[in-house]
């Protein structure tokens, strides 16, 4: 017994183990707990269903099962838009690796001209919300049929878009493509860019054709940045909200995400929830897939070598074309798309962008009443944006310090005791949210907060169930930060503070931390730019009182308020690239090294 | 097989610095030249011209009669036209393909039948002790297991001229001295022409027929191991040389009737050159002294004491400290001295250099005295 | 067997709430209230689907020396609210005092039943608001008619409703996704009401000139013509403005008789010749049409049960049924600086205070009623979740 004890003392005497125990519960109660409640939420009667079960609120019922994969209505609830999902997310793939792949092949293996300003502005569109180039997509070909006054496109040429153009999978899936194709680039550049010029070397002199040399050398070489670029873009495309409801909706052309919105807004939140369970399978499926691929015999881990002077394919004659196309190309990605926003903010009628019909009310005017156009006042004197806009960084801040300091704890703690199951269960723990789709989660916490649980007391529509969200669902971003760099960091240099005598908090803020800077500012680098623009974890948890910019961008969209939105969403878009700028700046720390590049 | 003759040939890179500078070599048929020299001496960078993966700034190359490369004439034959094999140092093996097919995707390139590939792929993994793992992925293999491979694919498609770059340098010493010996094997049996980059002179000097000397770019000497071994032209290759290094002494020099008086420090010494040599006013010489040539004594010869000793059981390496100048040496056979011992040391035979202090060239050889 | 149990329910309900009219009209004046409401602190909280009631809740507290920093008046969309005030009245945490919400099937189904918000009305306004007190106390009448592009449409050339479902009018009418406004979803549940699908019915007569025949999957004429407007490509716009902008848009690639049924207020917003610049369009909205011109739904306001401020709600009220709440004094500005004009001038708005006039050029909500199908909630909560399975099921 004794004994026992003793053992007792001992674990607890490690700060460590009293960190890993207080993740675990802290951790289990946020994550696992939710994801029992949620399957409960698909058994019982939620009070806008009543009317539709004819049950009493609370009840159990197996209404939202039998509805969703057993009735005439699964095709319309579930099927339809899981191929949807499916279908826009596998295409948009396609696109982004063959955008962001060609790309980085042209960068890296030719004589483009421009190169050092393309690959910048190429970057863009992945620094901005992830709905910027479907706004801009729908600023410029919307046509009069379901959306209003014609587009700017429509404007300058008098060509009428039509439907399938404007709306549903194609431009879904090109403006998710573009989004992503930075990310494609940003891998397979990197590969491209650190292959072993050797390797393509070795073929040329082996008289290997340029066709072949391509396809049997070059590809393969680059197919695991392929495959990574795949399971995020695959993943993030199928969570993506904002996109298939700006762009699907107008033609009923649902997804997962904008079904689950729907019901859960609507009148059937509980198929919603199996909406929910449903995207979280799926995602867990392709973790999985990724794990066996990443287990292969053919290891890569010798790609990288000495990069030796690559002879750079010559364009020839088609330089010039081939550099004006790819400039065009990016401008639209990047540019054209502030320029569209801008125009957008400033006219009065649709449709009209002659000057004479241009104004700076939507931004500086006073409400003109509830006749007029402009019912509101102008974004920058308008205190619910004001309040809005301090909301939102509130959060962000809130969240970038709860996960980037959760996240670099953890990452200490796991990587003191790695190898033992308490460390592995709490790694494995953080890394769960990462698995869950944004909306997916938010749906969880939905059903998880709105009631007393315990000694909590519901956190619906309060401040602290966005910051709660916000930090557990950025929380594997920092954590995988805090490991990777504790790693590296040898335990000698804590043990000889220990050995000193050193107390516990005094190694942590005078050896650990300060060594540790850098990677603890980018830790909290990434939630904050990650919350500043995230749509689809808070849009249905915000309540009027607590809306964040996107969200309050979100529901003057719904509204029609075109003007508005448009100038909100620049403002969105000037804070995320300023933080980033200045981050930057400051630290050396940015997005594009957050994902993987180099 | 072919001759291999490079004409002023010169690489500048963007930043200007010239990493080749007017290089003039012929490499005769069936020749193993090694190109060597201190890092960044270009060395790597001629090779690749050679093999075509490098294009010159300036000169021409020709392989026999034809040219290959010319930048007067606009000729520039791509490396896949040249019939080369090429060893890289990383051995530059296709990570997501088998030992087979890595052996086989040149013969396919080239239009051999399936069933010649098949043959020819499974003699040469044989003659490279690899047959074993063909089915395995590089990975799996152990890194002299991957440079056969890497050596079996060079080989495989019997190349007129292998070029090698620094191919046993991520090998550990063991490996190393094994693959040495199977490569001077293998460039018997095969006949064809090896050039062979290394910076490590004791890899030159037992693989090659003749080595090239190369220093920021140009030549110092091309020449047979042992001529540039025993006969310098100049200080930085006496000094590249061997190893423990040569021992210089800067001296003072003056001519007499019988040789040249050398003044170094408290000693005298009197060198007699085997050729006729006209100092013609020259002062500051530097003597250079192999350490086998300073030769332990019972008596007569110069009083010195041991610094160091550091027997290796074969031979043994002396520092030898006299009069405020230390001299190595070595002592051969399995003998070892005490520290701070006496040793009389003395100087034998005609392979004493004397070296020009201001241009670095190599005056003469001859033998030596003290006085 | 659920059904007819439901059906009893929903009767006993109907009693229930009929049997209390006007006898608890409340006898505190507006004075009384807006005393108590001081004392109780001066937080006042509001969500509502409509702008000005946002705007009126600032020039109330202005006109009123309310601390101005602690007044919320929010925008909500109707489904997002109730599921906010539900959530938060249920969980006991503090939000709205006072709620302004359309959409009356779910209202009543979701918030009155469950007693998450009440009704309340004073003597003050029972003399000005009348029936309208019950069973919901109504704020504002909003319409939606039939509006088109009086360059391709002909003023009377629309005179029935079944000319949605007409192959000649394919794909050129519009309206606001049901499935996201609820009134509009409302509006489709009434026409299947046993009333509302007999009149259909001889409209279609009237219309095609033969008697209705009905699918299989269609109990009445109310669902055929719900059918029948869904396949003849009618499009579902994401907001009333930006509809009344695509059908009115002046420069039309091939001259299409777009025609929507949004509100009158969007149709004025948008008209070239509207006094309220800056429309570009030529439009027109039809009055007259068999059976129906479209539909006229209430904004009720209704107090919360945990309101922590029952008694300033209750006075906003009130103020809120005088012409000074409704079209402003001319002189009380809103937070921004700007002063409150109310409905002023506002089309498609009318107060449930029938003794304030409408805007000019606009008819009396009394006139509206009788060509416009009303909401009855009661109706519309019951066969809501029906309909939009059925609509569901048709697209």
């Amino acid at each position: 017994m004794n004994k026992k004890w003793n053992r007792v003392k001992t674990f607890l005497s490690k700060p460590y183990n009293i960190l890993l125990i207080l993740l675990l519960v802290t951790l289990t109660y946020l994550v696992v707990l939710p994801l029992f409640s949620i399957i409960r939420d698909t058994f019982i009667v939620h009070a806008s269903e009543k009317s539709r079960i004819k049950q009493a609120v609370g009840s159990f019922t197996l209404y939202h099962w039998i509805r969703a994969f057993n009735s005439s209505f699964s095709k319309i609830l579930i099927w339809e838009p899981l191929w949807h999902s499916v279908y826009t997310s596998v295409l948009a793939c396609v696109v982004a690796i063959l955008i962001g792949g060609g790309f980085a092949w042209l960068v890296t293996r030719t004589d483009l001209l421009w190169k050092n300003g393309l690959t910048k502005l190429f970057i863009f569109p992945y620094i901005m919300p992830s709905w910027t180039l479907a706004l801009a997509w729908r600023n410029f070909f919307k046509n009069a049929v379901v959306g209003g006054a014609p587009g700017i496109f429509t404007a300058l040429t008098g060509i009428t878009i039509p439907n399938w153009f404007a709306y549903g999978p194609f431009p879904i899936i090109i403006t998710t493509g573009l989004h992503y194709a930075p990310f494609a680039y940003i891998l397979i550049g990197g590969v491209l860019r650190n292959m072993d010029a050797n390797l393509e070397e070795a073929a040329i002199i082996l008289q290997t054709t340029k066709a072949r040399m391509f396809t049997r050398i070059t590809i393969p070489m680059v197919m695991p940045a392929v495959m990574s670029t795949i399971i995020l873009v695959f993943s993030s495309a199928m969570s993506s909200f904002a996109v298939p409801q700006f762009l699907g909706l107008p033609v009923r052309y649902y997804v997962l995400t904008t079904e689950m919105y729907s019901t859960i807004q609507g009148t059937n939140p509980g198929v919603g929830y199996i909406i929910a369970i449903l995207m979280i399978v799926i995602s867990v499926g392709i973790m999985m897939v990724n794990q066996h691929m990443i287990g292969t015999r053919k290891s890569y881990a010798t790609v990288t070598g000495k990069s030796a002077n690559i002879s750079l394919f010559h364009l020839k004659g088609a330089r010039l074309p081939v550099s004006t196309i790819i400039c065009a190309l990016v401008l639209c990605m990047s540019l054209i798309p502030m320029i569209s926003f801008v125009l957008q903010s400033l006219i009065l009628t649709d449709g009209n962008y002659s000057l004479s019909n241009m104004t700076l009310d939507f931004w500086i005017g006073l409400s003109k009443g509830g006749n007029d156009y402009q019912d509101k006042a102008g974004i920058l004197r308008n205190a619910d944006v004001w309040k809005t806009l301090f909301n939102s960084l509130r959060l962000s801040v809130t969240c970038a310090l709860g996960a980037g300091t959760l996240g670099f704890l953890a990452g200490y703690a796991i990587v003191r005791r790695r190898g033992s199951l308490i460390s592995r269960t709490v790694e494995n723990l953080t890394f769960i949210p990462y698995l869950i789709p944004s909306m997916a989660f938010s749906a969880i916490y939905l059903s998880m907060f709105s009631q007393q649980r315990a000694f909590i007391p519901s956190l619906y529509g309060t401040f602290a169930i966005l910051a709660l969200i916000g930090t557990i669902k950025y929380l594997p971003m920092a954590s995988r930060s805090g490991v990777n760099s504790m790693l590296q960091l040898s335990p000698e240099i804590e043990e000889a503070g220990v050995i000193m005598g050193v107390p516990w908090i005094r190694r942590m803020t005078q050896i650990i931390i300060p060594i540790e800077k850098s990677t603890i500012v980018s830790g909290y680098l990434l939630p904050f730019v990650s919350c500043m623009r995230e749509l689809s974890l808070f849009v249905i948890l915000v309540t009027a009182n607590n809306r964040v910019l996107t969200t309050l961008l979100f529901f003057y969209d719904e509204k029609g308020w075109a003007q508005y939105g448009n100038a909100i969403n620049l403002l969105i878009i000037f804070i995320v690239l300023l933080v980033n700028f200045v981050v930057e700046k400051l630290t050396g720390a940015s997005i594009e090294k957050g994902v993987g590049g180099k | 097989m072919p001759r291999i003759r490079l004409q002023n040939i010169t690489k500048q890179f963007a930043k200007g610095s010239r990493a080749v500078d007017r290089l003039n070599l012929v490499i005769e048929d069936s020749d193993f030249v090694s190109l060597l020299g201190p890092s960044g001496c270009g060395k790597t960078t001629t090779l690749r011209m050679i093999a075509g993966l490098e294009t010159p700034t300036e000169g021409e190359i020709f392989f026999d009669d034809k040219c290959v490369f010319s930048a007067e004439k606009g000729i520039n034959i791509s490396p896949d036209k040249r019939n080369v094999g090429f060893l890289f140092q990383n051995y530059a093996l296709w990570p997501h393909m088998t030992v087979r097919r890595n052996i086989a995707f040149g013969l396919e390139n080239m239009k051999w039948e399936k069933g010649k590939i098949e043959s020819r792929v499974q003699e040469i993994c044989e003659t490279m002790r690899i047959a074993e793992y063909i089915d395995r992925y590089p990975a799996e293999l152990s890194g002299g297991q991957q440079q056969r491979v890497a050596i079996a694919r060079t080989l495989a498609p019997n190349p007129r001229v292998l070029l090698m770059d620094e191919p046993l340098s991520n090998l550990d010493a063991k490996l190393r001295n094994d693959m040495r010996a199977e490569l001077k094997r293998l460039h018997l049996t095969t006949g064809a022409t090896f050039i062979y980059v290394t910076h490590d002179q004791s890899e030159a000097m037992t693989l090659s027929s003749k080595i090239c000397l190369m220093k920021q770019g140009v030549l110092q000497q091309y020449c047979p191991p042992l001529t540039l071994y025993g006969s310098p032209r100049n200080l930085f290759c006496a000094d590249f040389m061997g190893n423990p290094t040569m021992n210089f002494l800067p001296c003072e020099a003056q001519e007499g009737k019988d040789g040249i008086t050398l003044t170094t420090g408290v000693f005298r010494l009197r060198f007699n050159p085997n050729t006729p040599l006209r100092l013609e006013g020259k002062k500051q010489l530097v003597l250079g002294i192999r350490p086998e040539f300073v030769k332990i004594v019972e008596e007569e010869g110069i009083e010195s004491r041991v610094v160091s000793s550091l027997p290796t059981g074969m031979d043994t390496v002396l520092a030898l400290e006299a009069g405020g100048i230390t001299l190595s040496a070595v002592a051969f056979g399995s003998v070892d001295y005490a520290m701070d011992s006496a040793v009389r040391f003395g100087f034998e035979g005609d392979r004493y250099l004397l070296f020009d202090a201001e241009t670095t060239e190599q005056l003469a050889m001859g033998s030596l005295a003290i006085e | 067997m659920k059904k007819i149990l439901a059906l009893a329910l929903a009767c006993v309900m109907l009693l229930a709430l009929a049997a209390c009219a006007f006898a608890d009209a409340d006898t505190a004046t507006f004075e009384e209230l807006l005393e108590a409401g001081k004392a109780n602190g001066n937080k006042l909280t509001l969500y509502s689907t409509h702008s000005v009631s946002v705007a009126a809740i600032d020039a109330f507290a202005n006109k009123y020396g309310i601390d101005i920093e602690l007044v919320e008046g929010t925008q909500i969309g109707d489904n997002n609210q109730i599921t906010q005030v539900a959530t938060e009245v249920s969980s006991g945490v503090s939000g709205a005092d006072i709620i302004f919400i359309q959409d009356g099937a779910r209202t009543v189904s979701e918030l009155v039943e469950e007693g998450y918000v009440y009704n309340w009305y004073n003597q003050e306004i029972l003399d000005k608001v009348g029936d309208d007190c019950e069973p919901l106390l109504v704020w504002d009448y909003c319409n939606k008619v039939f509006i088109y592009n009086a360059d391709y449409v002909e003023d009377g050339e629309i005179t029935n409703i079944w000319y949605c479902t007409d192959p000649q009018y394919a794909a050129t009418l519009q309206m606001k996704d049901p499935e996201k406004e609820g009134v509009n979803m409302n509006f489709l549940v009434m026409l299947t009401s046993e009333e509302n699908s007999a009149a259909l019915e001889e409209a279609y007569k009237a219309y095609y000139g033969k008697d209705i025949e009905l699918d299989a999957d269609c109990p009445n004429a109310g669902y055929q013509f719900i059918k029948m407007m869904y396949q003849n490509g009618m499009l579902c716009g994401d907001s009333d403005g930006n509809i009344a902008k695509a059908i009115g848009n002046p420069e039309q690639e091939a001259p299409t008789k777009w025609s929507a049924l949004i509100t009158l207020n969007k149709y004025v917003k948008n008209l070239k010749d509207s006094t309220v610049k800056p429309g570009s369009q030529t439009l027109n909205y039809v009055k007259e049409m068999q059976p129906v011109a479209g539909f006229i739904y209430p904004i009720y306001g209704l107090i919360t049960a945990n309101a922590d401020n029952p008694e300033l709600a209750k006075a906003f009220l009130v103020w809120l049924f005088t012409e000074d709440g409704w079209f402003g004094d001319g002189e009380t500005t809103q937070r921004d600086g700007s002063v409150y004009v109310g409905m002023t001038g506002r089309f498609g708005d009318y107060s449930g205070n029938q003794a304030i006039p409408v805007a000019e050029g606009d008819s009396p909500v009394a006139e509206w009623k009788q060509v416009l199908i009303q909401e009855d909630p009661i109706f519309a909560a019951e066969n809501r979740a029906d309909v939009e399975d059925f609509i569901k099921m048709i697209k």
